[in-house]
């Protein structure tokens, strides 16, 4: 056992060893006297009597350089009459003894059996003070002396076993009141270093997964202890895992322990270590550290600790418990709140099936919980991502939002986190968003201050899935420190996502299905008023001729020729009309066959040409094409495509002029047809949709037709392979070019058919 | 003795114009006809009609507009007649502030009656 400094011992032992050395010298009548007790080679001070500092003015004495460590290690007595004569004599002994006039010394040891515990001195200013007779005197005293040292000694490791037990006890109560985990652990490393009056304490939990020990609190460290993992039989927190028993080591620099970043970031010199065990399991270890020269732990302070570490392990376990059961409870109320949620959800998004609604709704839901901002993105038909609703908690940011959409420029950039995750059909988590991020994507310094403004704090993106296809995305920010995502706002974004695609798609597809209600109510209704135009005439005349037999009996001859003339034009108007809406009926159920034959295209567009010419005057019909243009076409359907063409062309140019059809063959396998005239053109407003179903160019004032012929046209030329492409040229009126192939015209294939996709 | 009505008929379909055309002037009446807004108002520009007999839907001037540039000439302006394939065959009259309508397809004692109705020659 190491010997602490006279003042450090407890008060039973400091007072018998005081009144030992005043009682000897009392007993011999000597001015002074002083006590040492022996320490490994060394003699420490441990009481003192006579005039301070004239006795014992070292507090530490090697064994070898005085007297008294020849008393110790000799253990017989030792007389000094004239300490100048005595060259054994430690110098600084002769310096105070020469000040205080003391003359004769005398040395007697303190045993234990064969083993010297201790030097008891007498000091006198009377010239050769001792004989024979006093140092028996002193023997035996201190024979006695020694008895009572030992039993105070005993009595003062009872007592600090006592205290510290007590003191255990006191910190275990009051540790397993502490329920929150890293407090305790707090608490346990900074209890540790008072109990056993240690500055470096650490606190490791085993961490089941990584296999290895994790600090998790600790005093007298720096933060890089943090760092720190412990395999089994790493350093001296690692054996004690391996061994699941304390360990005492009393040189950590030099012992087989030593961690290389130990070493070098602390002073560490003893340590001790206690595994942490609850039911023979392994939670963790608990080590304590002093410095170099600061002190060695015996088995005592292990004993100590291992009892220490026993309750602290119980109080871990508490809290741990603790914290599983708060962690369940609030797991199963976040469950209950995201369950209701989603219920409430799904409740209020089939409230609509207005689409531009729904998707209002869906960002009002996604903020009522989870979010302060949400947008719904859409991905359109055309591959483009567009905002479809956005919804703020504090509404004082929309004018803000609005300002930030402004830099979108309508869609949303292909790197984007939204653009991602429609991409990649996977959520993206940006848990925080940095200020340097927003300076990277910054597109001027007024964007970086509306995001600095709003102060995003972390986002969530799920696409949205319907049917198996993405359709769109949901983006939800957060503003604010601490307030950040983690993957139970993922799952549950997730979760809402999952409602909103199929709430988003219904009124999608409701949406759809009354535009093409819509749609086709308008075709009934041109179609109608179509019919109503030839059915006119031919009523009219009927009427005509019918009331004219009644009138005089016979038929005016110049009345019926014009009347038969109209007949035949409106009936033939009426069967178009027919065939027309048969050929859409054929093209959408993929029923509309081609039947193709090597045909001269030449003498094909100039019948038709001729043909038309005979129904106008005032437009003149041009052909020009070098010689006959072969290609394996359907003659029939496309007779109807360059009929509707030249229709077109006429209708749309009132005020007459040349039309010309251009038939050229630019490579053995292409032909082109291009139709032009000087007409009244197409709105650009409107060239997109020319070939849309019941769509008409020129509704309300010029139309007449039902808006099919060339979306009939085009199917045609499609089927056929190629492709028909309106142009506008810079000097008015209107082109088409159809491109087809002329499709082995040669080839062993004279006829055959197709049919539509 | 006073003059025939005249009627002017402003109507893109050939075959309707011609059947209006035979019906009015086999009944008595001086008939004009015209194939658009544009060519009615030249015919105009010469001819004075006591009623006009307008399609709406028409190439190059359409009746909309025919009735504007109509009512913005000088007077004497006759009253005007829809005749129109529209389901809404009353509100396309009042679109323009027509005098009469008549939808398509139209019997020939209608047009007769509501011809004689509103042409009065002045």
């Amino acid at each position: 056992m190491a010997i602490k400094a006279g003042s450090q011992f407890g008060p039973r032992l400091r007072e018998t060893l005081s009144r030992i050395t005043e009682e000897a010298a009392h007993l011999l009548g000597v001015e002074g006297a002083g006590l040492r007790l022996v320490d490994g080679d060394e003699l420490v001070r441990v009481a003192a009597y006579g005039p301070e500092g004239a006795v014992m003015a070292r507090e530490r004495l090697r064994l070898d350089e005085s007297l008294s460590g020849q008393v110790a290690t000799t253990g017989r007595p030792v007389i000094v009459d004239d300490p100048d004569a005595e060259p054994g004599q430690d110098p600084v002994y002769r310096a105070m003894a020469k000040l205080h006039g003391f003359r004769s010394w005398l040395g007697v040891p303190l045993r234990d059996q064969e083993r010297v515990i201790g030097v008891l001195v007498m000091q006198s200013r009377t010239e050769q003070r001792f004989g024979p007779t006093d140092v028996r005197l002193l023997e035996a005293f201190a024979g006695q002396a020694t008895v009572a040292i030992e039993n105070a000694q005993l009595y003062e490791r009872e007592h600090e076993r006592r205290r510290q037990l007590e003191a255990v006890r006191e910190v275990t109560a009051w540790l397993a009141s502490e329920t929150d985990l890293a407090t305790l652990l707090e608490r346990i490393s900074r209890l540790a270093t008072e109990l056993l009056g240690v500055g470096s304490i650490a606190v490791y939990l085993w961490d089941e997964a990584s296999a290895t020990l994790v600090p998790r609190a600790w005093h007298g460290f720096g933060d890089w202890l943090g760092d720190v993992r412990l395999k089994l039989g790493e350093g001296v927190a690692g054996t004690v895992a391996q061994r699941r028993a304390g360990v005492v080591v009393d040189d950590y620099r030099t012992a087989p322990y030593a961690q290389p970043i130990v070493l070098e970031r602390s002073t560490a010199s003893a340590v001790i270590g206690e595994p942490l065990l609850y039911e023979g399991e392994l939670r963790g270890v608990i080590t304590a550290s002093a410095a170099i020269g600061e002190r060695t732990f015996t088995e005592q302070d292990r004993q100590v600790l291992a009892l220490f570490a026993v309750q602290a392990v119980i109080a871990i376990e508490h809290a741990r418990l603790h914290e599983a059961r708060d962690r369940a409870l609030a797991e199963a109320e976040a469950a209950r709140g995201r369950a209701a949620f989603l219920a409430e959800a799904s409740a209020a998004l089939a409230t609509s099936l207005d689409y531009d609604a729904t998707l209002a709704q869906v960002a009002r839901l996604a903020v009522s919980t989870m979010a302060d901002v949400c947008t719904v993105f859409v991905l359109t038909e055309d591959g483009e991502i567009r905002r479809g609703a956005t919804a703020h908690r504090d509404p004082t940011q929309a004018s803000l939002t609005e300002a930030l959409a402004r830099y979108w420029s309508g869609s949303v950039s292909p790197g984007s986190s939204v653009a991602t995750a429609i991409r990649t059909r996977q959520p993206v988590l940006n848990a925080v968003i940095s200020d340097h991020h927003r300076e990277k994507i910054a597109q001027d310094a007024e964007h970086l201050k509306i995001m600095r403004t709003l102060g995003y704090r972390s986002s969530i993106v799920v696409p949205l899935h319907a049917r198996g296809e993405t359709t769109g995305a949901l983006a939800m920010f957060v503003s604010g420190a601490g307030r950040e995502y983690g993957p139970a706002d993922l799952s549950l974004a997730e979760e809402l996502a999952g409602r909103a695609a199929l709430a988003v798609d219904n009124a999608r597809l409701y949406r759809e299905a009354r535009r093409a209600i819509q749609v086709r109510d308008e075709f009934l209704s041109v179609a109608a008023h179509e019919l109503k135009t030839p059915v006119t005439t031919l009523l009219g005349f009927a009427q005509l001729l019918l009331s004219q037999l009644k009138q005089k009996g016979a038929l005016d001859d110049r009345i019926v020729g014009r009347a038969l003339q109209a007949v035949e034009r409106g009936a033939s108007r009426m069967s178009r009309l027919v065939s027309q809406i048969l050929d859409i009926s054929r093209l959408e159920g993929g029923r509309l066959v081609l039947d193709r034959q090597v045909t001269d295209l030449a003498e094909l567009v100039q019948g038709i040409a001729d043909a038309m010419q005979t129904t106008t005057t005032r437009h003149t019909l041009v052909v020009r094409t070098s010689g006959r243009v072969s290609a394996l076409v359907d003659p029939l359907r496309l007779e109807q495509v360059v009929t509707n063409l030249l229709d077109n062309a006429i209708k749309f140019s009132p005020q007459g002029g040349e039309i010309t059809v251009e038939l050229a063959q630019p490579s053995p396998d292409l032909v082109r047809l291009v139709v032009r005239d000087h007409g009244i053109g197409i709105p650009p407003e409107r060239r997109q949709h020319i070939f849309e179903r019941f769509y008409q160019a020129h509704d309300g004032d010029h139309a007449s037709g039902m808006g099919l012929g060339l979306y009939i046209s085009r199917q045609i030329v499609e089927l056929h392979g190629g492709s028909i492409t309106p142009e506008c040229p810079l000097d008015g009126g209107s082109q088409f070019s159809v491109e087809l192939p002329t499709g082995r015209p040669d080839g062993a294939t004279e006829s055959g058919t197709e049919r539509a996709p | 003795m006073t003059r025939a009505a005249r009627v002017l008929v402003v109507e893109d379909d050939d075959g309707i114009r011609d059947l209006v055309d035979l019906v009015l002037s086999s009944a008595g009446y001086e008939v004009l006809t015209a194939s658009d807004g544009a060519a009615a108002l030249q015919v105009i520009g010469t001819v004075h009609p006591d009623l006009v007999l307008l399609d709406m839907r028409m190439p190059v001037m359409d009746g909309w507009e025919f009735a504007r540039r109509y009512r913005a000439r000088p007077e004497p302006h006759a009253p005007i007649v829809v005749l129109t394939a529209a389901r809404d065959a009353a509100q396309r009259a009042a679109e323009i502030d027509a005098n009469g309508y008549l939808g398509k397809p139209f019997d020939m004692t209608e047009l007769l009656a509501i011809v004689s109705h509103h042409a009065n020659p002045t």
